[in-house]
């Protein structure tokens, strides 16, 4: 227990939970960088990159959600 | 199929060296290339790629070489991966600390260090796979992105390179045959530099091919 009466963990917890949400942002900007590629220059896989983009934004979602509820 | 025709022209002189008379056009045309587009999206070295398009592509303007640095190029950021795969089998043992830590924390430590490598992982191919050189029929690019988002693109047109040298060096250079096209282009525009690309002694030949020829024999 702190001096504040919280538990340590709950410092922990919030530590935490931010490093899970700097890598949404990181996905976020993921997916931003992957449309502003695939605009300047197209491959013929564009659909899949994006796809595999969003998909990986919706797992760091995921992640900080479960991370609220298990922490 | 594509053919570029390097034709060689045999110049027959008069004795005394000053015009020629006739020009014998000889049996030594080579084929420089005789190759079928490239379909693989990542191809590091790829003649005609199919379904490549481009920010402000011109009417008629056709992609002949797309370039990306050697794969082996990657190395670094590859076994990067690998090793930030490995250590927590390696290194958790050694942190008794970590075994005190409430099993949820744990494991939540080893997802984001996971996250991390992926991390890793993901910027490395996308830096690769996007950051590309382009040799069409009327000019040449530079797709370069630097950070997550910040980009650059240069191009100059065929007409305006001066000079192309190539220079294969290191170990890994000439083991991989892979090294710096550099391109000199008339005037104050920027000269260009095609990093560590596959076969540069074939992108040189290519770039004083469109130079002779323009893309009338491509």
């Amino acid at each position: 227990m702190t001096d504040l009466g919280l538990p340590i963990w709950f410092f922990v917890k919030i530590f935490y939970l931010l490093a899970f949400s700097v890598y949404v942002t990181f996905a976020g900007i993921l997916v931003r960088q992957v449309y502003l590629m695939t605009q300047t220059i197209e491959f013929g896989i564009e659909t899949l990159l994006r796809t595999f983009a969003w998909a990986h934004f919706m797992f760091a979602i995921a992640l900080l959600l479960i991370a609220l509820l298990a922490l | 199929m594509y053919h570029i025709l390097l034709h060689t022209p045999v110049s027959v002189y008069n004795e005394d060296r000053t015009m020629p008379d006739l020009y014998v056009s000889t049996k030594e045309e080579k084929l420089v290339t005789d190759h079928t587009p490239t379909k693989n999206p990542l191809a590091a070295f790829a003649h005609f790629p199919k379904n490549t398009h481009f920010e402000n592509q011109t009417n008629g303007e056709e992609v002949i070489l797309l370039l990306r640095r050697h794969p082996v190029t990657n190395l670094s950021w590859v076994l990067l991966t690998i090793v930030l795969s490995l250590a927590p089998i390696i290194i958790l043992p050694m942190f008794s600390f970590l075994s005190s830590m409430p099993i949820n924390f744990q494991t939540a430590t080893i997802v984001l260090w996971y996250l991390f490598t992926l991390a890793v992982f993901l910027e490395g191919i996308l830096t690769w796979f996007f950051n590309v050189n382009i040799i069409t029929n009327k000019r040449i690019m530079d797709v370069d992105f630097y950070t997550l988002i910040y980009r650059e693109i240069s191009d100059a047109q065929i007409a305006n390179i001066q000079e192309t040298t190539y220079k294969v060096g290191g170990f890994l250079g000439t083991i991989f045959n892979f090294g710096n096209v550099q391109i000199q282009t008339a005037g104050a525009l920027p000269n260009f530099v095609f990093e560590n690309v596959p076969n540069p002694t074939e992108v040189v030949r290519i770039l004083q091919q469109l130079q002779k020829g323009g893309s009338g024999n491509l």
